[in-house]
């Protein structure tokens, strides 16, 4: 099985199968542009880090095997489920940074089952609160003025009726 | 301002940082009550609210209902309303920790389960108790789903007392009111549950369990004399006949029933639809008992177009006597579409103390018609699923409150065993401060999370390598950020709205000392570094002065004159460079709060990073000049925190009070630091201009470089007598000159006077 290096943001170097790595269609597009080798030279990954970069390739190395997602996966069906596979569960057991860092490195390295998984545990995060226990969970702000929140109540009157 | 240098802390969230496909991502997992919530959170993700449905879609009102549900605004009104219970004035529903009796229902439910913009004070219009209808027996569904009437709210500021059910004067309030109405409705409520089948009779009876510290049994005398002792563990009462077992355990002076505190409280799970805030009914096979339906009330929102028909059951059945779950409409409704459910935890917590038998005898003489049984309270708590990662966890999924701290408070306040309530409750102007109490308990909670790390890096302060943890942590810059919006939003708070909810007998409180002394330290450093280094008007007037001397504009009067201003031109001349690296320090330390508040602590204390290797490992610590300071600093807090009698884990409640109407010392630090940068700027141009220009004038060159500056000789030779002295020498001699020169001018004067009258003669 070939090995192939990826170069992360802070210069660190890692190997890993190529299987493993075509995860990414990203990658899997580069390798396939220059012809499938690049045993002797490392891609470069610029915007994701090192750590990031393992917690990725952990993922893909666990999911090597499963089969390429449809093209076109009807949205109506993804909605309605946020069920989350175990291992994925586990593996998503991280800090908030290190979360939307691993999203961030999907959507870049364009690993839609990742993606998915990421979006899914946010979208957990979020199901069934009220906006103030978001923004305790995700430590927003509020910046609505009381000006504007009498404006967004003075707009939806009219239904409560 | 100096807080608007400092990033905001949305621009701080990582949540908002994300792309925008990457958030239309997540909104595809979310309901239509999820998505019109997190587009409430903040003005940049305003967008994501879905449209607004047209008028006569039944999306539309819950679209309405929602967001007038999350924007409920808080409405205090003119006169407060009384608990018709105890006769205390009660707060909003909006008030933080509002645990509102739903009168429907009899339950309890905090602020996030109940249609705060719907609720109304069932006993506001009425001076009588007879309002409630108790001879109605419950409708099947909630009377009305746009009003939604509550008893009483309990909260940090106001809670029933413990003893309302057994303390004879709450029985004689007039109108009908007090604990008579209480236990009316509660008769009411519990008749009603058990007459829809909803909860078992005995699921109301009186059961308690005790749990407490029991000190271990030992052996009385007669059985260690025996040698049985020797075991630390009690011998099983097997070893022993059984009418001995009285005498071996010797619990005379080791249990006291009176420690143990009633601590089983039963709960259940139920589902609630969030539209119509009634129970979701179950598919369930009939084997399968609902411990208890929560509401009496069954949810009917099947689909969109029976949101508003609630009023037409399709199928007939007998309401009293047929269970909910098993009506077939029952099984086919899911709750509203729109506006979700919930997933709720109910807690039957004991409100008030157990009637004694006496009592309730003396009591029910009285026609109270009161029951010996355990008054139970079931407080709500919205609940989620979450994922237990142990490996050995035999459920993987499980329910957990949303918000554990939440439950924890709201529980406590239905027990009766926050110490708010012990010591008294609060003025309603107090009350009034409710507006802002979220907010304050944020900067508490932000407060405290500083705390911690200083008081663990002063435990580490030795050797560890906290210090440069705290120094990278992005977390604790953001902590610090957070806190200075939250602090600059209570004070424009207080600007915009004025002092109304300021209570005019207000006290500088007891509990604001730590914080003022930690504050008053920490200025005193800087005040330290302003004198050590502070160039003052005097010193610009002495160069400007100096100045003129040597470029001949004014003429010297005496040489002590001369000496001065050298004294002073030198002086300057070597410590300039010292407070010109001050101020570059100053600067630096500034920018640096800016980028890391930590770092702060180092330049207050000179301190400084070394890295080491140990054993092989390379270490981290840091060191500082002045450990004493720090020392200081950080164990005057602590002791403050323990003088105060707070143990770690109280001190969330400690801080949450003492931090009304404190003005937070780190901004003020902030801001006189910037004070200071600028007017040291300001004046460090000024000073080097006039230096530049001394050293460009022809006397600063003659009388440094070049021999025979026409300066009068006695004054160089004054100069020089004095150029090599250490500062400190050259004052003292300088000092016991000054008068020697008196003197010997006295003597001159005289001499003048003599040798001038002998010239005369």
């Amino acid at each position: 099985m070939s090995t192939i290096k990826l170069l992360s943001s802070d210069n660190a170097e890692l190997a890993v199968d190529k299987e493993v790595a075509e995860r990414s269609i990203l990658i899997k597009n580069m390798l396939e542009d220059v012809g499938g080798d690049m045993s002797d030279q490392a891609i470069p990954i610029p915007n994701v880090n090192e750590a990031v970069l393992r917690k990725v390739i952990e993922w893909c190395e666990h999911h090597k095997s499963d089969p390429p997602p449809p093209a076109d996966e009807d949205s109506d069906s993804r909605k309605k489920s946020t069920d989350i596979e175990e291992w994925d569960q586990k593996f998503m057991q991280v800090d908030q940074e290190m979360l939307f860092e691993i999203i961030l490195a999907a959507n870049y390295l364009d690993i839609k089952p990742l993606l998915d998984v990421g979006c899914k545990t946010v979208a957990n995060m979020i199901k069934g609160k009220s906006p103030e226990e978001i923004r305790k969970t995700f430590n927003i702000q509020n910046d609505f003025t009381p000006e504007e929140e009498d404006q967004i109540r003075r707009e939806n009157e009219w239904a409560e009726e | 301002m100096a807080s608007e240098m400092l990033e905001t802390p949305n621009s701080l969230s990582p949540f908002l940082n994300l792309p925008f496909d990457i958030l239309f991502g997540i909104v595809n997992y979310l309901s239509f009550r999820d998505i019109i919530a997190l587009s409430l959170t903040a003005k940049g993700l305003r967008g994501l609210c879905p449209p607004r449905p047209s008028v006569g879609e039944q999306k539309a009102i819950c679209f309405s209902h929602i967001q007038h549900g999350y924007l409920a605004k808080p409405v205090i009104p003119s006169q407060p309303h009384k608990c018709p219970y105890c006769r205390v004035p009660i707060c909003p529903p909006t008030c933080r920790t509002a645990v509102i009796l739903d009168s429907d229902s009899g339950f309890c439910f905090p602020r996030n389960l109940f249609p705060v913009h719907l609720a109304i004070f069932k006993y506001a219009d009425t001076t009588h108790g007879n309002r409630h209808n108790f001879q109605t027996f419950p409708p099947r569904r909630r009377p009305s789903t746009t009003e939604y009437p509550y008893s009483t709210i309990w909260c940090e500021h106001h809670r029933c007392p413990k003893d309302l059910l057994a303390n004879e004067k709450y029985y004689n309030i007039e109108n009908g009111m007090g604990a008579t109405l209480f236990v009316r409705e509660y008769e009411w409520w519990r008749q009603n549950k058990v007459l829809c089948h909803e909860v078992d009779v005995g699921y109301w009876i009186h059961d308690r369990w005790t749990v407490g510290y029991k000190k271990p049994l030992t052996l009385n005398a007669r059985f260690r004399n025996l040698g049985l002792h020797t075991s630390p563990f009690v011998p099983k009462y097997s070893e022993f006949a059984e009418d001995e077992i009285e005498d071996v355990l010797d619990d005379t002076d080791n249990n006291n029933d009176d420690d143990l505190a009633p601590i089983h409280e039963k709960f259940y799970y139920d589902k609630m639809c969030l539209h119509c805030l009634s129970a979701v009914p179950r598919i369930s096979p009939r084997k399968d008992f609902r411990q208890g339906n929560f509401l009496a009330y069954l949810c009917e929102c099947i689909d969109e177009a029976s949101v508003t028909s609630l009023a037409q059951p399709n199928v007939a059945v007998n309401p009293w006597i047929t269970p909910a779950r098993l009506t077939r409409k029952a099984v086919r409704s899911r709750g509203c579409l729109n506006c979700g459910t919930a997933s709720v935890k109910f807690t039957r917590i004991e409100a008030f103390d157990f009637v004694e038998d006496n009592e309730c005898d003396r009591l029910t003489a009285r026609g109270k018609g009161l029951r010996r049984e355990g008054f139970w309270v079931y407080l709500a708590t919205k609940c989620q699923i979450g994922y237990d990662i142990c490996p050995t966890a035999v459920e993987k999924e499980r329910l957990y409150p949303v918000d554990p701290e939440q439950h924890s408070e709201l529980s406590d306040i239905v027990r009766g065993e926050t110490e708010e309530f012990m010591a008294g409750q609060r003025s309603y102007v107090h009350r009034k401060l409710d507006f802002e109490t979220q907010r304050i308990n944020r900067i508490a909670g932000i407060a405290i999370a500083i705390f911690v790390t200083i008081t663990s890096a002063e435990i580490a302060w030795s050797s560890l390598d906290v210090f440069d943890i705290l120094l990278h942590s992005k977390e604790d810059r953001e902590l610090w950020a957070a806190l200075t919006m939250e602090i600059k939003f209570i004070r424009d708070w207080y600007i915009n709205y004025g002092p109304i909810t300021r209570d005019p007998d207000h006290k500088y409180p007891a509990w604001l000392k730590p914080w003022d002394e930690l504050a008053v330290d920490a200025l005193k450093i800087i005040e330290d570094v302003r004198v050590k280094f502070e160039p003052v008007d005097t010193d610009t007037e002495e160069f400007t002065y100096a100045l003129a001397i040597l470029e001949g504009k004014f003429k010297i009067d005496s040489e002590l004159d001369a000496v001065t201003i050298l004294d002073t031109l030198d002086g300057y001349l070597q410590d300039v460079p010292k407070w010109v690296k001050g101020v570059v320090n100053l600067v630096k330390g500034v920018q640096s709060y800016q980028v890391n508040p930590y770092s702060v602590i180092f330049w207050f204390f000179d301190g400084s990073l070394v890295r080491g290797t140990s054993g092989g490992d390379t270490m981290v610590s840091w060191q500082t000049s002045r450990p004493g300071d720090i020392r200081k600093l950080l164990l005057h807090s602590k002791l403050e925190f323990g003088w105060a009698g707070a143990e770690f884990q109280t001190q969330q409640e400690f801080l949450r009070t003492f931090s009304e109407d404190f003005d937070y010392p780190d901004l003020i630090t902030l801001e006189t630091l910037t004070t200071y940068c600028t007017y040291y700027s300001e004046k460090l141009r000024a000073m080097f201009e006039i230096v530049d220009r001394i050293r460009k004038s022809d006397a600063f060159k003659s009388l440094y470089e070049v021999s025979g500056f026409p300066l009068p000789r006695d004054l160089e030779r004054f100069y020089n007598q004095y150029r090599n002295m250490p500062p400190a020498q050259r004052r003292i001699t300088l000092a016991r000159d000054i008068v020697t020169l008196s003197d010997a001018e006295e003597v001159r004067a005289v001499a003048d006077t003599i040798f001038s009258s002998n010239d005369a003669s």
